[in-house]
């Protein structure tokens, strides 16, 4: 049964994850009054990758790239199976450093500089991560999701704080406009694709599947705050991550790409500010 | 866009072979008879490949699994030109024709790109940019040649650097005429290169079947 189950994550969440990113260039597209591709085009993207001819650069190259992705799926794993969360925030962190090392793994310029842009980036983030995972254990007693989810009052209730600091680095994990400083979703941005760009054909297909993955991973983490033991919450769950993936759309076309020491800055704040703060105060009532 | 520059060596393992590079040259078509003259006033330019009855049947095994005909990325390149097409490409982009409703993404990386078009046309200067970046296409790739400028030189002909159109360098697949070719004729051009990346894509299975088969392949030990 639990390998059932696993089975199943492996297969959906992909699929989820490329519907969310299908929707999110639809509704990109009417944002800017245009029509937009179909829904299911990062499939068809992803299909056509997987039939292109793959150019090796060197050796260890694709490797890394793959090794991300089983990192990547591992997380996914934990996490919707009701894993240990910081067992999920530690896999995560070493899938993206596979990835860095993809970038580094060729001697392009540009995916260089995208490759030291993603490990600022993680500097960045990861602070953030690492605070969700020791709120909300503070929370529920429990590093374990399914007792996180199980419990009496939804986490947000203690953890608003930790929440708003999530929302903000989820820009970051989820790549979008204001921060997505290392490799963008768009063409044409001043280091070209940054990590991506000596990749392609199956190899870039790979790295599209593994942001799928990290698409569910990231609402996860939102559903996570909002689940409660009533069935009913899970509902209102889902609603807040489909709010949360929607704000972050709009955020994605209402700013301009930052330069990297506003983002740095900004996520620290925001880390130092409304994390720390929170768990200080949840330690008070505690 | 400037002279762009990517890690030089790759190796092309997996999908090299003759049949890529089958393509005629462009001196070799007009040695076969085509003329300049002729193409510049058609509209859209396609290249016919000779077809036989097993590349039909192979194509209609294969008709649904044409991934590429729904997701095709291009790279667009301005030679030496009064950039007017290369605007009207850009304008393609807009709301007002959005081809990304075909999943058309404008990469300006030659790595993801499926067809590379070109507005303006070659000189010395930019001959090595424009065969660098053929190069680093990846397999299946076409070539479009955007405005009169890069299908025969155009008004910038008779220049003493200009060498003529695209096709005096890259195997160009489809002509787009026009100054400034209007957007709708580009994306009819860029419509006309998915027939002609399908083709090609049918070429590399066979060739890689045929490899597969017959041992030559280098991972088939
Ligand atoms: S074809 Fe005309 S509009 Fe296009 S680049 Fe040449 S001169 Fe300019």
């Amino acid at each position: 049964m639990f390998i059932l189950s696993v089975i199943m994550i492996i297969i959906l969440a992909p699929l989820a994850g490329g519907l969310l990113t299908g929707t999110d260039r639809v509704i990109t597209a009417r944002m800017q009054g245009r029509q937009g591709p179909p829904v299911l085009q990062p499939f068809y993207d992803v299909f056509k990758l997987f039939q292109k001819e793959s150019i090796e650069v060197n050796l260890m190259h694709r490797f890394y790239v793959y090794i991300a992705l089983i990192f990547v799926m591992f997380t996914t794993v934990i996490m919707l199976t009701g894993g240990d969360i910081l067992l999920a925030i530690f896999a995560l962190t070493l899938g993206s450093i596979f990835f860095v090392l993809g970038g580094y793994a060729s001697n392009s310029p540009y995916s260089l500089i995208g490759s030291e842009r993603e490990l600022m980036q993680m500097m960045a983030y990861e602070p953030m991560v690492l605070l969700t995972g020791i709120g909300l254990y503070y929370a529920d007693k429990s590093f374990f999701i399914k007792d996180i989810v199980s419990g009496q009052a939804p986490a947000i209730l203690s953890l608003p704080g930790v929440f708003l600091g999530l929302l903000f680095i989820l820009i970051f994990k989820l790549r979008k406009s204001p921060f997505d400083l290392s490799m963008g979703h768009h063409g044409h941005q001043e280091i070209v694709q940054g990590i991506k760009t000596e990749y392609s054909g199956k190899d870039l297909a790979v790295i599209e599947i593994t942001h799928w993955y990290e698409v569910v991973i990231a609402l996860t983490l939102v559903y996570v705050f909002f689940a409660t033991r009533a069935p009913v919450s899970s509902v209102f769950a889902v609603l807040a991550c489909i709010l949360v993936y929607f704000l972050e759309i709009v955020i994605d076309n209402g700013f301009a790409r930052t330069k990297w020491q506003f983002a740095l800055k900004s996520a620290w704040i925001v880390t130092g500010v409304s994390g720390t703060v929170n768990l200080v105060v949840l330690s008070f009532f505690r | 866009m400037s002279f762009y520059h990517f890690s030089g060596k790759c190796e092309r393992r997996a999908l090299s072979h003759p049949l890529f590079e089958a393509v005629p040259q462009a001196s070799l078509r007009y040695a076969m008879g085509a003329s300049v003259k002729e193409e510049r006033f058609h509209t859209p330019y396609l290249r016919q490949y000779p077809k036989q009855a097993w590349d039909m049947q192979w194509e209609q095994g294969r008709r649904n699994m044409k991934f590429i005909k729904k997701s095709p990325w291009i790279l667009h390149y301005d030679g030496s030109s009064c950039n007017g097409c290369d605007i009207e490409v850009l304008a393609c982009l807009t709301p007002l024709y959005d081809v990304e409703r075909f999943g058309v993404i404008n990469t300006g990386n030659p790595k993801h790109a499926d067809i590379l078009l070109i507005t303006g046309s070659v000189n010395e200067q930019n001959i090595p940019v424009v065969k660098q970046l053929y190069e680093q296409m990846a397999n299946p790739k076409a070539v479009v040649a955007v405005g009169i400028c890069a299908t025969s030189g155009g008004i910038f002909a008779e220049c003493y650097n200009v060498i003529g159109g695209v096709d005096k360098v890259l195997p160009v697949d489809v002509y787009v005429p026009g100054c400034a070719a209007r957007p709708e004729a580009i994306i009819d051009g860029i419509v006309k290169a998915l027939a002609i990346l399908e083709e090609k894509q049918n070429d590399a299975r066979k060739s890689f079947t045929l490899r597969k088969e017959s041992g030559l392949l280098w991972n088939s030990k």
